[in-house]
């Protein structure tokens, strides 16, 4: 009895039909979408990911150079040295330039003033905030550096403020 | 329906694929195959590329670490031609004050190095192309000097792409501009 039941499975047993083998098909497919999908996501989290260690180190390094033993130069701060500033490095005169802005940016295109670099079609920006002088000693100052990148054609932006405490003095030019 | 009749249905009466069933599966099956595996070589391809920009700019980073310092430490009368590629810094050792190091910072060939005649004291990794390395003097005084520093590193062996501020987009590469200063040489 049991071969005979053996046999009629392994010789007579007929395969699926179409509609079977779509269904199945259906399944696999929704597994690759999935798995694609996470593939997609993870793309994005290591783009982010780069981009947030270059910001990061855009924004020590601007810090660093916030904290320097020598005194900054700044362009347009006529003595008064609170507000918010753009560090220029490509053209006379070079040093840290005021603007009238009052406000810490919040996007960044390529006409910025704050505008540093283009990394693989995303836009970086930086600004630089020179605090109160607390004792009026031209000494110390509360500062904070702003990163803001935003991807082209895109109105996604991330940010990224560090503060610190500049121990030195700032000259006008 | 009676469920035996429907097991009997399914695993006795229902005939094989033909073969234009065989060929539908098969063209679905293939290309969700080949969007799947192309998704996935580019994911490689984009973690690779990645992987060799963070190495490259963490060599970097690390590379204007030392010069940053011994431009900080740098005694007085440094100068700095324009646009120059070499830059002479001489450095107060800090483990003995009567002794100084008289560092050369220059390009050789592709990589940058840090040399006190006749040696060598830093090397940039081998495998890492520098193609630039400027120092340019942003404003000096009698008391300090402010000094800008150009880097231009290259990965090898990578795909390309549009890089850091580079001019080319055939090959992955990273540019850096940073500022640094010396010291206060006459303390106020």
């Amino acid at each position: 009895m049991k071969i005979k039941k053996l046999n009629k499975l392994i010789i007579s047993q007929k395969a699926l039909g179409l509609v079977e083998a779509l269904i199945s098909l259906a399944v696999v497919a929704t597994g690759m979408v999935i798995i694609t999908s996470l593939s997609l996501k993870t793309l994005k989290v290591v783009r982010k990911n780069e981009l947030q260690d270059i910001a990061v180190q855009i924004g020590v390094e601007a810090m660093d150079f916030m904290k320097q033993p020598a005194s900054i130069r700044t362009v347009g701060a006529s003595g008064d040295y609170q507000g918010y500033y753009y560090v220029n490095l490509s053209d006379e005169p070079y040093g840290i330039v005021k603007t009238s802005d009052l406000n810490e940016i919040d996007s960044c295109s390529p006409s910025s003033n704050y505008h540093v670099s283009t990394i693989t079609e995303t836009d970086v920006c930086q600004q630089v905030y020179v605090g109160e002088d607390p004792d009026g000693s031209n000494r110390k100052f509360f500062i904070k550096t702003i990163i803001v990148w935003e991807t082209v054609g895109s109105d996604e932006h991330e940010k990224k403020v560090t503060s610190g405490i500049r121990q030195g003095k700032f000259k006008s030019y | 329906m009676n469920p035996n009749k429907f097991a009997r249905n399914i695993f006795e009466e229902e005939e094989g694929f033909s073969l234009l069933e065989m060929l539908i599966t098969l063209a679905i099956f293939g290309i969700l195959m080949v969007t799947t595996t192309s998704l996935l070589v580019i994911n490689l391809t984009v973690s690779r590329k990645v992987k060799a920009r963070t190495y490259a700019r963490e060599e970097t980073a690390f590379m204007l670490n030392v010069l940053k310092k011994d431009i900080r430490n740098a005694e007085p009368g440094l100068t700095v031609s324009e646009g120059g590629n070499e830059l002479r810094v001489t450095v107060v050792d800090p483990a003995y004050e009567d002794t100084s190091h008289n560092y050369v910072w220059s390009i050789d060939g592709n990589r940058i190095e840090r040399k006190e005649d006749p040696k060598v004291s830093y090397n940039t990794p081998s495998d890492i192309e520098f193609s630039d390395l400027v120092f340019d003097s942003l404003y000096c005084d009698e008391n300090n000097c402010v000094i800008k520093i150009t880097v231009q590193a290259w990965t090898i062996g990578m795909p390309g792409d549009k890089g850091e501020g580079c001019d080319s987009e055939n090959k992955q590469c990273i540019k850096k501009e940073v500022a640094v200063s010396t010291r206060n040489f006459e303390f106020e």
